[in-house]
């Protein structure tokens, strides 16, 4: 249907729609009243007539109102008959009836002429109404068809006119579009009226020039984006959805050893290898219909086959793009045979450093700790010195090992984050616990300012968080002078937590500013003699934060100290009982004296457990009735009870009946004797003021058996056996093996509370032994490389050597076999 | 050289109204403008709006002369003395008794007692005449009606609202054939000279004598005869009131009726 007739339509339908509303409802309508109306004029004129013969009729003057009649019928056109009676019915006019007419349907109006209240003739009319009516209604007929022709008239002309001021306008802008779609642009339209088909040719004029000019800048867009990808130096191949290659850069050929035009429209398979090859449809589909991605997004090392059927290690980066509404695959591509080569070697190297250098370093340390320690007093002066600087040496020399390590995985990438939710404050707090003693050595205070809200949450690595905040508070510990202050701020802002380490110092050199976070920078090379430290802490704090997407920075004047700060994004999740160590073995300890309570903390913490501490006896009761305790240390003043009341109360019930109670108290030795010969057992009894000794022998006498645990250590430096045989033969049965076969040997034949385990054996890998082992028994790793955390998750512990000190290893042993003991 | 001496001799004529009086003036005044070219006499026609008027005005010898009917000559003779000059020659005026053609009647005697249907009382022809006659001739009362004109006379008997009615041979013959045929002439009266033209007795005789000599004139040629049909005369020629003794006789002016004494 073209234009015209579409804007001809509507007001032809207008013209049909009044026409028939016109013609069907008002007109029979009106020729209903029409004819009653007719019929009442021709009532009245009868009515006019009779009274107009009354006179005649009087007179008997019969011609008269013969005349009047006959007039009257010949100027009455419907009108058929006209019948005059007289009183006695008897029929004055006509004189000769006429003959009624066929096929007419009369309406016969009659009329008495009533003269003195009596009648004295009758008059009858008949009239043919409906033709009286049809002169009008011809009329009404004849005004219908001129309506509608000079409305037919109108619509054409109307049509016309539309045709002239819009259709052609319209063709015009449409054969103009049509130009501008066909890619013809130097096509123009005039239009000069300001009307809204003006509009639109202005608005095709501007969308002509804007196409044009976004086409030119289009053309040479993609001439730029093909000559990146002509000159990529990594091969990019896009594919589409059904795996089949679409492109294929000059860099994927160089790599590939095929022309594009060898591996256009074949499928990706063919740059594959087994088990790629089979498996790789099966990722595709799997990827189209689920979505699981296993290439898809993520970088990964795949296996390549060139055209000469030669594989090699290939990295593949595969995105996904939708190009109208076409999925389409990029691959890029990049060679890393020679990567591989080098990283191989590297690797080998490490794991030969790690190995060859960190187990004697280890026997050393520890054997100089333990000379140190246990037999200090029985050493000369002069030899004691002598050991101490050998003792600090080994330590630098440790540090700077794993920092060297640490640096190495971190820049490969290698180095697993465990990322957890964590409190910042308790964090923080930790941070600041674990450097008062250095802080204290160098007498300089460290002084927390929290501005955060409490809850503030983290995504991190706990263990990499600490070692950031260790460098960055011992670097300012170390730079203060005496008797100042370090102070650890915490602010949020815009969604980002920052913690600020300040320090009262020398402050760092403008100049120093581009090399602080190199390798190896101090800001005076005497420093690191000066100050210890091995010039990477900054280098590997930048390395870490940069890995949890956070920044490091920081200000300084010369002279007036240094901030460094770390910025953190914050997390929504909120960590509400956060504990730093949460798989330590708890104790809860019931003490109403702060001071005392803090104290009694700090040594459990010491002995490998946690405490909660309840001030009051109806806490203690509470936080015993929801959480798993191993023991309570127990006050028996307390504000709100007696203490043995509250010993008594916990014996009657099930979950706590076998709970081990230690009373620490000032009126221990009066309890005692009260409650001698009661049912209800009590561990030990310690009046104070608490004896350290006395404590931790209760505490291990309480929550161990009296059975000696014995532990199994394989290692194949006795050095390393020697040290901790030294450490750990004290509390337990020490037994150890140097290879894979007499560990297998051993385990077979003895049964052990706990193992430890060196990964590097002359024979093999001590990861073997894992299988062997009870999965009931713990076992703690311990070797000069750091481990993977897929392999942390087999074992209780993973400790490395050179940076595990004496009594880590002791308070992990500890904290396990408690562990074990309760299960 | 007497068009120079004299002034305009100016008379009145007077015209019953039998029709309405532009048809008079148009019948008429052609006619007198004719007599006027012959003679130089200026004829000024005076029309009356109704009978009695007109018989008003003749008795009181308005005009010079009068065209009237052949009663009003006799009445006008006796009371002022006009005596006709003029009249048709060629025919003369009678009345006619219809009744329906149905009617058993046979005889004028049989009406005796019936009701007869007259136009009006004073009709010369169909009602003056035929009930002097049947006073006088046939000694019959009779009831009548008047019906105001001859047409209603002649419905009322073919209606058998009378029995038998009065009218003259012109009207009947005029009524059309669906009631003519329902209707017979039972009788037809004596017959009597139609209406004069009669001059007032104060007119000089030479002045009477060229009226009538340029009258008889017109009859002789075809447009002057045309003219004078139209009164309606067929044939003038010379009347006097000798023409009219039977009608004197008949002693109508025992039924006329005096429609202003009414």
């Amino acid at each position: 249907m073209n234009l015209h007739l579409k804007l001809f339509i509507p007001v032809f339908l207008l013209l049909v729609v009044v026409s028939l509303t016109t013609h069907y409802y008002w007109f029979s309508d009106y020729l209903a009243i029409e004819t009653e109306t007719q019929k009442e004029q021709e009532h009245s004129f009868v009515d006019f007539l009779g009274t107009a013969l009354t006179a005649d009729l009087l007179n008997n003057d019969f011609a008269k109102t013969n005349t009047t009649l006959d007039s009257v019928l010949n100027k009455r056109e419907h009108w058929h008959a006209i019948t005059l009676y007289d009183s006695d019915r008897n029929k004055i006019y006509p004189l000769i009836p006429a003959e009624p007419p066929k096929d007419i349907k009369l309406d016969t109006l009659e009329h008495a002429i009533i003269f003195d209240g009596k009648p004295i003739a009758h008059l009858i009319a008949s009239i043919d109404i409906t033709a009286l009516s049809a002169n009008r209604i011809d009329h009404i007929n004849y005004l219908e068809k001129l309506l509608l022709f000079t409305l037919l008239l109108a619509a054409i002309l109307s049509t016309m006119l539309q045709d002239q001021l819009i259709r052609r306008p319209l063709r015009r802008l449409a054969a103009f579009a049509n130009d501008i779609a066909h890619g013809k642009y130097d096509s123009a339209m005039e239009y000069r009226s300001r009307d809204i088909i003006g509009n639109l040719v202005i608005a095709f004029n501007t969308m002509r020039n804007q196409i044009k000019q976004r086409e030119a800048e289009l053309i040479e867009s993609q001439q730029r984006n093909e000559a990146v990808i002509e000159n990529a130096v990594d091969g990019i191949i896009s594919i589409g959805a059904r795996g089949e290659i679409i492109s294929f850069n000059p860099a994927a050929e160089n790599i590939f050893g095929y022309k594009h035009s060898e591996v256009a429209g074949e499928n990706v398979k063919k740059l594959m290898p087994q088990p790629y090859k089979r498996e790789h449809d099966g990722y595709l589909y799997n990827y189209l219909t689920t979505g699981k991605k296993k290439i898809i997004g993520i970088g990964r090392e795949v296996k390549g086959l060139r055209k000469d059927g030669t594989t090699f290690p290939l990295e593949l980066a595969v995105s996904e793009i939708n190009l109208a509404d076409k999925r389409m695959f990029i691959g890029i591509t990049r060679d890393i045979t020679e990567r591989k080569k080098i990283e191989k070697m590297k690797t080998e190297f490490v794991s030969t450093v790690s190995h060859e250098l960190r187990t004697p370093l280890t026997s050393i340390r520890g054997a100089l700790g333990l000379v140190l320690g246990k037999s200090s007093d029985s050493l000369s002066p002069k030899i004691r010195r002598m050991l101490e600087t050998a003792n600090r040496n080994s330590e630098r020399l440790t540090f700077l090992i794993n920092d060297i390590l640490d640096l190495e995985k971190l820049e490969a990438g290698k180095l697993d984050f465990v990322l957890e939710y964590l409190n910042l404050k308790e964090l923080v707090k930790r941070a600041i616990d674990d450097n008062e003693g250095y802080a204290q050595s160098h007498k300089v205070d460290l002084n927390m300012v929290y501005e955060a809200d409490t809850n503030t949450t983290v995504y991190v690595d706990k263990q990499r968080l600490l070692q950031v905040f260790a460098n960055l508070i011992s670097n300012a510990i170390k730079y203060s002078p005496e008797n100042e202050k370090v102070e650890i701020s915490v602010k949020t802002k815009n969604g980002f937590v920052r913690i600020s380490v300040i320090d009262n110092g020398p402050g760092i050199p403008d100049e120093f500013r581009t090399r602080i976070f190199g390798r190896f920078a101090q800001a005076d090379s005497s420093d690191t003699r000066e100050k210890g430290g091995t010039g990477l802490g900054l280098t590997i704090t930048k390395a870490i934060i940069d890995q949890l997407g956070g920044i490091i920075d920081y200000h300084s004047v010369q002279g007036h100290g240094a901030e460094f700060y770390i910025e953190l994004p914050m997390v929504e999740e909120s960590i509400e009982n956060f504990s730093v160590d949460e798989s330590l073995p708890k104790v809860l300890i019931c003490e109403d004296d702060p001071d005392v309570a803090y104290v009694l903390a700090n040594l459990l913490e010491h002995e490998g457990l946690s405490g909660d501490i309840a001030a009051t006896a109806e806490n203690a009761y509470e936080l015993l009735k929801n959480n798993h305790y191993s023991l309570l240390l127990l006050d028996l003043v307390l504000p709100d009870a007696n203490g043995l009341e509250l010993v008594r109360e916990l014996r009657k019930n099930e979950d706590t009946r076998a709970l081990p109670i230690i009373i620490v108290s000032g009126r221990a030795n009066e309890g005692r004797k009260e409650f001698n010969g009661d049912a209800v057992t009590v561990a030990n009894w310690l009046q104070k003021p608490i004896d350290r000794d006395r404590l931790s022998q209760a505490i291990a006498d309480a929550i161990s058996d009296s059975k000696r645990p014995r532990i199994l250590h394989v290692e194949d430096s006795l050095d390393v056996i020697q040290v901790s045989r030294a450490l750990l033969e004290e509390d337990s049965d020490f037994d150890y093996a140097t290879s894979l076969a007499e560990s297998k040997h051993k385990l077979a034949n003895n049964q052990y509370d706990l193992i430890i385990i060196d990964v590097s054996l002359p024979d093999g890998s001590g990861l073997d032994l894992l299988e062997l082992i009870d999965p009931e028994c713990p076992v703690v790793l311990f070797s000069g490389q750091e481990t993977d955390a897929d392999i942390k998750e087999q074992v209780a512990a993973t400790l490395t050597k050179s940076r595990t000190t004496n009594n880590e290893l002791i308070q992990t042993v500890k904290r396990l076999l408690i562990k074990s003991k309760q299960k | 050289m007497t068009k120079t001496v004299f002034a305009e001799e100016t008379y009145t004529l007077g015209v019953v109204p039998q029709f309405d009086a532009r048809r008079i003036v148009n019948i008429w005044q052609p006619i007198l403008n004719e007599i006027h070219q012959k003679t130089g006499i200026r004829l000024v026609l005076k029309t009356s709006p109704s009978i009695p008027e007109f018989e008003n005005q003749f008795n009181a010898g308005e005009f010079d002369f009068a065209y009237m009917n052949p009663y009003h000559a006799i009445i006008a003779n006796k009371n002022i003395g006009y005596s006709p000059i003029l009249r048709d020659i060629g025919r003369s005026l009678y009345g006619i008794i219809v009744i329906r053609k149905d009617s058993s009647i046979q005889t004028v005697n049989e009406l005796d007692g019936k009701t007869i249907a007259f136009p009006a009382p004073n009709a010369l022809g169909a009602a003056l005449i035929p009930r002097s006659e049947f006073a006088k001739k046939y000694n019959i009362k009779i009831h009548e009606l008047y019906v105001k004109s001859h047409g209603s006379v002649y419905l009322n008997v073919a209606l058998g609202k009378a029995v038998a009615g009065g009218g003259i041979q012109k009207t009947l013959s005029q009524q059309p054939e669906s009631l003519r045929s329902q209707l017979r002439i039972l009788y037809k009266t004596s017959k009597v000279p139609p209406h004069p033209i009669a001059a007032h007795p104060r007119l000089n005789k030479i002045l009477i004598a060229r009226i009538k000599s340029a009258f008889l004139e017109l009859g002789k040629n075809e447009k002057g005869r045309q003219l004078l049909n139209n009164i309606p005369i067929n044939n003038i020629g010379e009347s006097s009131i000798d023409d009219y003794q039977a009608l004197r006789n008949m002693g109508l002016n025992e039924f006329y009726v005096d429609e202003q004494v009414k």
